[in-house]
């Protein structure tokens, strides 16, 4: 069991090393042959450690003096998680041409970041988990610098890397704190005292893995550093952004679950930040045309539902989000890079239902988190009986990611060249992206279609409690509320507006031209009419008020999207201009001309003094008198 | 004499024989003094590890000789565990500073000159970690201030040099004199000059408990250059030459340190020094926030990396003022740690500035491609100050921010975190300006002498090596921890 811990957490970093070392003589395809089988290799080990699961601690290590011995738990339900993400990493490198493969750092930071992940998800001990995050962070950041040229890179490589250490930062307070209370640095009885403490001390350590999550997860509005992959080649936009860091996110609250359940006063925020950002990272992405931006906000979606669950204190709903959408993700970047390059109507056709599969799988565990969250934790940030609680804006959120993925779908299928979707034909997707996209689409079908008996022998084996599972009518009853229809009605005329508003043909399947030739024909064009009359006369027109009011709120949100970037912008420059305001004012001027001026009034005194008694007898001679006369006094005064 | 006191007199002895020795060559020594001056450096360095097998003894080396009888002050040397991190620090500085002068200085008639007077610094430096009495600590101590105000007043760069050497003393000196007050206080209530005796109990008023405490930790600040009282440094940082930069960042700030932790912090108990716990604490957070907001302002590549000197001033403040084992422990780490990082990055610099001879920043750009070995060191140097592991001031940082988090002032700890990003902020932003993107127009970059880029590939593997194996360095600052607030953690 040791030699495959070492080998999943140490091949990849050795080998990511090695690359670095040789990455200036060594061809591009060299690299990314050996990237691929180390990543093989690593995933494979996992796949063989599942069978050694659980047998205590693999390997352990001191590192610094008095923060206790370090080392690696093999734990199913973790073991699971680095299973998918390993392998993650191995299908997407697959799918990747050798030719078109990564330039040789690229392979050097995938390897590093597999490494450093694997480290995160099986270390026992905060110290080591917080050193693997940050080299993980590093190797993110990297990424850009090792695909791109130009200042555009660094800025970006800058900004991921400092937003992701504001995340960790969170991690760090939270972990000391964590760490003082409870004497221990190792996460299980550190977690465990932590959820007997209570008041501030438990909210602080709450609010700081809470942070540290949300910004790994991409959540609005720490999503920019995600937002910084879609310059990126595929392999690293799909698995090192959208995958691998949202995944380490995601394990991180799951572990931390049970903190986040306790911390009373802290629930309620939490459950409106996890609802309040899916919908609006979910509005957002409606606005986008362009698939790989919209799936930044797709993510960010869903990292806003596992937040929902995780304080909503619904352990097993974040974990099995890792399982699920972790090929969701993946099956979603292939068709849409893949569909670029398809040929033929029949293969973006192939391709565009792949990506509905996909899409149909997000709505579908999207709608099952936020049954959950209203079945085992009612009254959620709302009261029972609200008319809108936190579930319900979750709700919204999980129906716009259908419709953005519908919309998606449709476009893949029929507008290929449409919006900001980069059309390439050509020869079509490699064998390569057709075996990845037909394995991962087979995985998701299956896992669609079994999830109940998959989802028990999953909770099973890791002794995770699974809540109840719906029905597919239970799943579907909020759809049939009033509040729920109303909400499609909304949705659908906002997407009609923003349709006619953005020039997104996604929802105009042309009418079809109907001959009023039988009775039935004539019956159906009066209810049309009668309809037309009364729904879209009436009803039609109030509820397109407040579809405006949506669309100009979408609209105003990704304005304020824009905005925020200007915003950071604006904050740099604020901090770096009352900065410099500040040198001039302190450093120039204030304390320097203070000096200055005491020194100034020092010599002028000591001139005047020194013209006063210099070179005149009479003068010193009266000095010299009137200093006696005074430390006489002073003698007499002392001694009185 | 011993073999131990004979190696702590090579210590001091070594560089200060040298010194006179240089002066007396003149210009027939140009060429041999940089060969001298690393020979004298590397006995001195060689002299503090040879002690270190009688510390782990449990000896402690000392050379005590009678100066004045009839007033109880001695001329008395001595090393142990609270001195060995600095000694080691500095000696170590010293020697990678010379070597890099051998590239960096060009030689003319007053080479010797010059190395003396680093010599001279050095000496300086070795003897206030070593001195066992109050008298000499303040000799020596001048003596650094003498050495390097020369250095800069004689080589410094630029018209202004005479002013900021100036400046330099006026500020530092005000310090020394708050210093020597303190010193002259507890000398009158001890009856002796010292520190063993001061170490084992001293009776003072609790007023003046609080009078000497305040006047130690401001004269301390200063050579600290813990914000407000830094005004001296970027302007000395900025004019010195480069290897005395690397001194001064490098070494001479601890120095400060050492005076907390030997005087105040050695002296008083956990009880009397509590009521400064927060006012350090939040001078340190103040100061690591005001340096890195200073350090994003300027345009002046050296001054950059001086102002992050008074940002991590302010991290070894705080973690003094913590009064706590993990804080006082990471404090004193982060002063070798801190010295191996900057020391790294005004290298980095240098390398740059000499490559291009240019240091504003907007003139820079894209150098990476040019000067690939000289941007991995600065990368290395840029990410270790940013506190990324496992570069080493990660380690330093942990125990200085767990520290923080033992009191019971979680608001000011959790500044002092996020106050941390700003020095990512800085630290990757300088580097990323100097060495990613494209070339600023008309940029040439010049082959660099070797014994320049020697010591930077040095610091920069140390970085990465003591960041991973940081035992070694723990275990020191863990003995001299017995030494600290009566050793009772």
């Amino acid at each position: 069991m040791s030699v495959l811990a070492v080998t999943i957490t140490g091949l990849p970093l050795l080998a990511g090393a090695l690359v670095v070392i040789a990455s200036w003589h060594a061809r591009p395809s060299t690299v990314h042959r050996a990237t691929l089988a180390i990543t093989g290799l690593t995933a494979s080990c996992a796949l063989a450690l599942l069978f050694h699961a659980g047998n205590g601690r693999a390997v352990t290590l001191a590192w610094l003096p008095g923060t206790g011995r370090m080392g690696l738990a093999t734990g199913v339900s973790t073991l699971y998680v680095v299973l998918a993400t390993t392998w993650a990493a191995f299908i997407m490198l697959g799918a990747t041409s050798p030719n078109t493969g990564p330039r040789p750092l690229r392979g050097a930071t995938t390897l590093l970041a597999l490494g450093a992940a694997n480290v995160a998800f099986l270390a026992d001990h905060f110290l080591a988990r917080y050193v693997a995050l940050e080299v993980v962070a590093l190797c993110v950041s990297l990424a850009p610098l090792a695909e791109m040229q130009g200042s555009t890179a660094t800025h970006r490589a800058w900004r991921t890397y400092l937003l992701l250490r504001a995340g960790d930062a969170g991690m760090l307070a939270a972990v000391l704190l964590l760490s003082d209370a409870s004497g221990t640095l190792h996460i299980g009885p550190a977690l465990a005292a932590g959820t007997a403490l209570g008041g501030t001390q438990l909210e602080w350590i709450a609010a700081g893995f809470a942070l540290a999550a949300w910004v790994k997860l991409g959540g609005w509005p720490f999503h920019l550093w995600s937002r910084a992959g879609r310059g990126l080649s595929l392999a690293s936009q799909a698995w090192l952004y959208a995958t691998l860091v949202p995944n380490l996110g995601a394990y991180l609250l799951y572990r931390v679950t049970p903190l986040l359940a306790v911390a009373s006063s802290l629930r309620t925020p939490l459950l409106w930040l996890g609802a309040g950002g899916a919908a609006l990272a979910a509005l957002v992405a409606l606005t986008r045309a362009d698939p790989r931006t919209a799936m930044v906000h797709v993510g960010a979606a869903q990292g806003g539902l596992a937040l929902l669950a995780a304080a909503a204190g619904i352990k097993s709903a974040v974990w099995l989000g890792v399982l699920v959408l972790t090929p969701v993700r993946l099956v979603l970047f292939l068709a849409t890079d893949a569909a670029q390059r398809a040929g033929s109507t029949r293969q973006r056709g192939l391709l565009a239902g792949l990506f509905g599969l996909g899409g149909l799988a997000l709505t579908g565990f999207g709608l099952l988190t936020t049954w959950w969250v209203r079945k085992l934790a009612p009254g959620s940030a709302g009261g029972v009986g609200a008319l809108v609680d936190a579930p319900f804006v979750a709700q919204i959120a999980v129906v716009l990611t259908g419709i953005w993925a519908a919309r998606a779908a449709w476009r893949l299928a029929f507008a290929p060249g449409d919006g900001g979707l980069e059309s390439s034909p050509g020869s079509g997707p490699s064998w390569r992206q057709w075996v990845a996209l037909g394995l991962l689409g087979a995985g998701v079908l299956t896992g669609a279609l079994a999830f109940r008996p998959l989802a028990h022998a999953l909770t099973t084996s890791c002794h995770v409690e699974l809540p109840p599972l719906p029905t597919l009518p239970a799943l579907l009853q909020p759809a049939s509320t009033v509040q729920a229809l109303l909400l499609a009605i909304i949705l659908s005329l906002t997407a009609r507006r923003l349709q006619r508003h953005v020039r997104w043909r996604a929802f105009a399947a042309p009418e079809p031209v109907e001959e009023p030739h039988a009775l039935g024909e004539g019956l159906g064009r009066a209810a049309r009419v009668l309809r037309a009359a009364v729904e879209t006369g009436i009803l039609e027109r109030m509820v397109s008020l407040v579809a405006r009011v949506v669309t100009n709120g979408a609209r105003a949100v990704w304005a304020i999207e824009g905005g925020l970037e200007r915003f950071t912008h604006g904050i740099a420059r604020t901090v770096a201009d009352g900065s410099v305001v500040t040198y001039r004012m302190v450093e120039q001027q204030g304390l320097e001309n203070l000096l200055r001026g005491v020194i100034q009034a020092a010599l002028n005194l000591s001139r005047a003094m020194q013209r006063w008694h210099t070179g005149q007898l009479r003068r010193n001679t009266l000095w010299v008198l009137v200093a006696l006369a005074v430390a006489m006094l002073a003698l007499v005064a002392w001694g009185w | 004499m011993n073999s131990e006191t004979a190696w702590l007199v090579v210590i001091v002895g070594a560089p200060l024989a040298a010194a006179p020795l240089l002066l007396m060559l003149r210009q027939r020594g140009t060429r041999a003094a940089g060969w001298i001056a690393g020979l004298a450096a590397a006995l001195s360095l060689g002299g503090a590890l040879a002690l270190l097998p009688a510390l782990e003894r449990g000896d402690v080396p000392a050379l005590r000789i009678w100066w004045v009888p009839a007033a109880n002050i001695h001329m008395w040397l001595r090393l142990d565990w609270l001195a060995l991190p600095f000694l080691v620090t500095e000696a170590a500085v010293t020697l990678l500073a010379v070597v890099y002068a051998w590239g960096y200085h060009r030689p003319d008639s007053r080479t010797p000159a010059f190395y003396a007077l680093l010599l001279l610094f050095a000496v300086g430096m070795a003897g206030t970690t070593l001195a066992g009495s109050m008298f000499l600590f303040y000799i020596f101590w001048e003596l650094m201030l003498v050495a390097s105000c020369a250095l800069i007043a004689i080589w410094g760069e630029g018209e202004r040099r005479g002013a900021v050497a100036l400046k330099y003393f006026i500020f530092t000196h005000l310090g020394s004199l708050m210093v020597l007050v303190g010193l002259l206080v507890l000398y009158g209530a001890a009856g002796d000059d010292s520190l063993a005796s001061l170490q084992a109990g001293v009776a003072l008023a609790p007023g003046l408990v609080t009078a000497v405490t305040a006047l130690f930790l401001a004269g301390f600040c200063v050579k600290m250059a813990i914000f407000p009282l830094h005004l001296w440094l970027p302007d000395a940082h900025a004019v010195a030459p480069m290897p005395v930069t690397i001194m001064l960042a490098a070494a001479m700030l601890s120095m400060g340190t050492y005076g907390v932790l030997r005087f105040p912090l050695s002296i008083f108990s956990p009880a009397q020094m509590a009521p400064f716990a927060v006012p350090m604490m939040t001078a340190g957070v103040v100061s690591e926030i005001y340096g890195a907001l200073m350090a994003l302002a300027e345009q002046d590549v050296k001054r950059i990396v001086a102002y992050s000197s008074v940002s991590q001033m302010g991290y070894i403040l705080f973690g003094l003022g913590t009064l706590t084992h993990d804080g006082i422990a990471g404090a004193t780490l982060h002063v070798v740690f801190h010295a191996i990082v900057k020391a790294l990055l005004f290298m980095g610099v240098g390398l740059v500035m000499r490559a291009t001879g240019r240091r504003r920043i907007a003139e820079l750009g894209g150098l990476g491609s040019a000067m690939p070995v000289v941007a991995v060191c600065t990368g290395v140097g840029a990410l270790a100050i940013a506190g990324a592991p496992p570069f080493c001031i990660f380690d330093s940082e942990w125990m200085i921010f767990s520290g923080g988090f033992h009191t019971p002032h979680a608001g000011l700890s959790v500044l002092a975190v996020f106050g941390s990003l700003l020095t990512v902020a800085y630290a990757l932003w300088f580097v990323g300006r100097i060495f990613m993107g494209t070339r600023a127009e008309g940029t040439t970059a010049d082959p660099l002498p070797w014994a320049m880029v020697a010591p930077t590939v040095l610091l920069a593997a140390l970085a990465l090596v003591s960041g991973i194996f940081p035992a070694p360095a723990f275990y020191w600052v863990d003995q001299a921890l017995e030494l600290i607030l009566g050793g009772n953690w």
